[in-house]
């Protein structure tokens, strides 16, 4: 097992040597960022910030990281959290129990997962065009559920999702935390990440070998929405009110870029749910440090581009060949002095 | 035993006696299976150890009648009878679970899955028979791997290399190893031997022979004239995507074939 | 079959149909909605949309895709208030600066795309950070433009009968229509534009320089974006880093309304004109209604969406099933038709779960 894991790490040394540089970045800009304290049974410190933060970016990126391996992509996460959010706060507005507007919140990702699945698997649609569907019309059912106004709510419970403490850490973290481990143990103690990237890889050849194709495809949409509700319920509890317009407004592209930091190709292929995660944690980091140091969280934008351009070069298949050449250049060099 | 190790080089391009011809109960049988606009209606019947050939120009609809036998695409109309029942199948799985193979003609394109090992392309096919929840595990999936391609001799210092790395031929092979992992009753061959080089196409042909001689029923479909006449028990001419002619015991000869294939532009010529 | 059933005809049939439809509807419950003066005003509030449209078919019918117009278009407003206010430059030599900055914007996201062989989304996703991140830089605030030039320029505008005016603004969207369509349907530049899109591949075979022509079009689509964002500092007189926020939707919509297949290839910029159309009529009608809250606007503008999709989804399946060989290129699941089509390498095909 412990081998297992070291392989694990290995694999994962880019995404580690980010995250390390930008909490680095942190500790340099604020002193006192590694420093842990508990207080009332609930740690508090820079890090645990971060992870509690991160937690509706880590949870998007888990679910997104299965479809990117099918070479698709969810546009509508962003959306589905508007959705989620609203439809619980909504719910307990309405004098609905708390667990059940939970479960409510959690059924309309199932739906919204169900219906980008449906048109990708079923309907065959490019999985870019078939969530840009949910992701125009969203907002605008998110509006009507909340009637255009920021719904409000007092339901301590629904509060509780984003600030209560489990195991002495926010909920949120436990949450994500708990998802991408049982998200990793669905796919990698089943068939599930085999077929995913076997799919991702090859459709035909899949297909023709027996996989069901439509399934795995419906399979990895409708996880993906379930993730996007846990991290809109997240969202709502946060701020204790249901905002439509801006309820994880551009999450979508968060998530995707944690998935490319996290390694897996948007040619589809290899995923792996834990670099995801870390990718996650980067572009908190990355945020956090810049509020920190004072700095305008526009530069945020702007570094997270590099950031994916950085990626992007590395993994194109352009790069390699010249890389190599350069490296082997330097080391004639070496040789030759 | 050696699968596909047997040395005897009569065995290679020899015609079996005609007693051992297939007779008793067909395994599938399919009778004036079609498609509209892929492939006219055409009957055959597929005997475990037994090979049925299928010959025909490129685009005269031998591809599409193994399309019908394994579900990739559904026939609308005639039937196929499987163990003396008929059945309908609606996607290679259904086929899969009647205990069919299927190794496809492009394999770049609708074969190996590239960039995922030589272990994962082998156990592709029974993991998805299994269905997802019934992993195999890690120690199984090597075991298994590592059996065929000792057996088939792939040559691959081991079984993690991606599969896109390893030559056509043992690429076939993989592919080979992949369906027999699932340990079909039928295996559908689409151009088995093509874009092979003349070492491991020896070695194919005489494991297409030996599965035969263990009971399996093959269809095998190939361009080889002299291969098919070889090796097949009944050999199927199509033409211009409809059924040609079925060829039969002594009658099977090279010659044969082509002019079954050829009678068509023949009368053209003639008239 | 091919007379009635066209791929490239019914989609933007169907459009016209649609837009005839709503306009229908619009003008026998609001007879004012008729009149030219509603449709003046049409045309000057979508004018910056419009321009966005013209841009998108052309990275779209080549089979791309471009999220950074919008954040191109927020971009250049700042850029023009801070060059016209802060460095006292005369509009005429801003206006071209920030044109020429955006085309060479355009082409580094097309070059990007080209060589770094990523896809179109992700890399011009990237760009609408840098883009948008760079504007809220400048400025995080918006910027008021005082300039008589600039007045007047806004203010420019032909009377039409019935009340209703032609602005200059108006009059520039119109005219990237034309240019537009000129551009895609008469010059060999076009030519390549729709090989490419159709396939890249083929594209290539036929010695169709593919990185020139990508780089080409995503350049015209900044290019355009640029222009949008000074239609739009005309329209507000004044330049907001947030200005066009989500409008890279929008512009898709109306280009995918406009029955231009997001798979490249087919398409034209007259469809994406009446998508547009479409879209502000929608507004306009939910304005005139009163009653009807804003956000029906979003879900009407999905829902055609979806049934546009929806009628090109069919159109090429139906076309594929029925046509000349009975083996056309779309079926997913015949795999002896692979050996004849080699796979798309346009970037759009990324994204898509089976080889189109």
């Amino acid at each position: 097992m412990s081998a297992f894991i070291l392989i694990r790490l290995k694999a994962a040394r880019p995404q580690l040597a980010l995250l390390v540089l930008a909490l680095l970045v942190n500790v340099f800009v604020a002193p006192g960022f590694l420093d842990l304290r508990l207080q009332d049974g609930r740690l508090f410190g820079g890090l645990i910030d971060i992870l509690n933060r991160g937690a509706p970016v880590m949870l998007l990126a888990v679910g997104m990281a299965p479809v990117i391996a099918t070479r698709g992509i969810d546009l509508s996460v962003g959306v589905i959290i508007a959705i989620s959010g609203a439809v619980a706060a909504a719910g307990v507005n309405a004098g609905l129990a708390w667990p059940l507007a939970i479960l409510a919140a959690l059924a309309t990702g199932l739906v919204c997962g169900l219906w980008n699945g449906l048109l990708v698997a079923v309907f065959r649609l490019q999985p870019i065009v078939a969530t840009l569907i949910l992701m125009v019309a969203g907002r605008g059912i998110a509006q009507l559920i909340t009637e255009g106004r920021i719904l409000t709510f007092t339901e301590p419970h629904l509060i509780a999702v984003a600030g209560a403490t489990l195991a002495a850490l926010p909920l949120p973290v436990v949450v994500a935390l708990a998802a991408a481990g049982l998200t990793g143990l669905l796919v990698r103690a089943t068939a599930l990440g085999l077929f995913v990237e076997a799919v991702g890889t090859n459709p035909r050849s899949s297909r023709l070998a027996g996989v069901h194709t439509s399934l795995v495809l419906g399979a990895v949409y409708v996880w993906s929405g379930l993730m996007a509700a846990l991290a809109g319920l997240i969202a709502t509890a946060d701020i204790k009110g249901a905002d439509a317009n801006n309820a994880g407004l551009w999450l979508e592209l968060d998530a995707i870029l944690a998935v490319v930091i996290g390694g897996t190709s948007l040619y589809g292929g290899r995923f792996s749910i834990g670099r995801s995660v870390l990718g996650a944690l980067v572009l908190q980091a990355m945020r956090t440090a810049i509020l920190r140091a004072g700095l305008p969280p526009e530069l945020n934008l702007v570094l997270m581009a590099l950031v994916v351009a950085a990626v992007l070069t590395q993994q194109s298949p352009a790069f390699r060949p010249l890389a190599q050449s350069l490296v082997r250049r330097f080391k004639n060099k070496e040789a030759q002095a | 035993m050696m699968l596909g190790k047997a040395p005897t080089a009569e065995s290679h391009l020899s015609r079996r006696p005609a007693t051992a011809a297939p007779s008793g109960a067909p395994l599938v049988r399919a009778e004036g299976l079609g498609r509209r606009r892929l492939v006219g209606a055409f009957d055959a019947e597929l005997h475990a150890g037994a090979v049925l050939g299928a010959a025909g120009l490129l685009g005269s609809g031998r591809t599409e009648t193994a399309m019908l036998l394994f579900g990739v695409e559904t026939a609308d109309q005639g039937q196929l009878v499987v163990d003396g029942k008929p059945v309908t199948l609606r996607s290679p799985r259904d086929a899969i679970r009647l205990g069919f193979g299927f190794c496809p003609e492009d394999r770049k394109l609708d074969g190996i899955v590239a960039g995922l090992s030589i272990r994962e392309n082998i156990v592709l096919a029974l993991q998805a028979k299994r269905g997802w929840w019934r992993r195999l595990s890690t120690a199984q999936q090597h075991e298994l791997a590592d059996r065929y391609i000792k057996l088939l001799d792939i040559r691959t210092p081991d079984a993690e290399k991606p599969i896109q790395l390893l030559s056509g031929g043992n690429q076939q092979k993989a592919l080979l190893a992949r369906w027999l992992a699932t340990e079909p009753r039928l295996l559908i061959l689409d151009e088995p031997t093509r874009g092979i080089d003349v070492g491991a196409h020896a070695e194919i042909v005489r494991l297409l022979e030996d599965l035969r001689d263990r009971g399996m029923a093959l269809y095998v479909i190939s361009s080889e004239i002299e291969e098919v006449a070889a090796y097949s028990d009944r050999v199927l001419v199509m033409r211009d995507r409809a059924p040609a002619g079925l060829l039969e015991g002594d009658s099977i000869t090279p010659a044969a074939i082509v002019n079954a294939i050829a009678a068509d532009h023949h009368t053209q010529g003639a008239a | 079959m091919g007379r009635f059933v066209n791929t490239r005809t019914l989609p933007l049939l169907a459009t016209v149909v649609v837009f005839v439809l709503i306009y229908a509807v619009c003008a026998a419950q609001y007879p004012a909605m008729l009149g030219l003066r509603v449709m003046g005003n049409l045309l000057t509030d979508n004018a910056f949309l419009g321009i966005l449209a013209v841009g998108m078919t052309v990275v779209v019918v080549a089979g791309g895709i471009d999220l950074s117009v919008g954040a191109v278009m927020g971009l250049t407003t700042v850029a023009l208030a801070r060059l016209i206010e802060g460095a006292g430059l005369s509009p005429a030599l801003a206006f071209a600066l920030v044109l020429a900055l955006g085309g060479l914007f355009g082409a580094g996201v097309g070059a990007a795309i080209h060589y770094l062989k990523a896809p179109a989304f992700i890399v011009t996703l990237t760009a609408m950070f840098l883009a948008r991140g760079g504007a809220l830089l400048i400025s995080t605030d918006s910027i008021p433009i005082h300039n008589t030039a600039y007045d007047t320029l806004a203010a420019a505008a032909v009377a039409l009968p019935g009340g209703g005016r032609l602005t200059l603004v108006a009059g520039i969207m119109l005219l990237t229509f034309l240019a537009g369509g000129i551009l895609l349907h008469g010059t060999r530049f076009g030519a390549r534009v729709f090989a490419l899109g159709g396939n890249g591949h083929f594209a290539q075979l036929m010695g169709i320089n593919t990185g020139r022509t990508t780089i080409l079009a995503h350049a015209f689509c900044s290019l355009m974006a640029a222009l949008a964002g000074i239609v739009f500092s005309l329209y507000t007189r004044s330049g907001y880093a947030l200005t066009g926020t989500g409008v890279e939707l929008d512009a898709i919509a109306a280009v995918v309304i406009g029955g231009t297949l997001l798979t490249g290839g087919v398409g034209g910029v007259a469809g994406s004109f009446i998508g547009v159309l479409i879209q502000g009529l929608i507004l306009t009608w939910i304005t005139f209604d009163g009653t009807l809250s804003s956000w029906w606007t979003k879900i009407a503008i999905g829902a055609l969406l979806f049934v546009f999709i929806a009628v090109q989804r069919l159109i090429l399946v139906a076309s594929a099933r029925y046509g000349r060989s009975g083996a056309g290129p779309a079926a997913p699941n015949t795999p002896n038709q692979a050996a004849s089509t080699p796979p798309s390498r346009s970037s759009s095909g990324a994204a898509a779960p089976s080889a189109p």
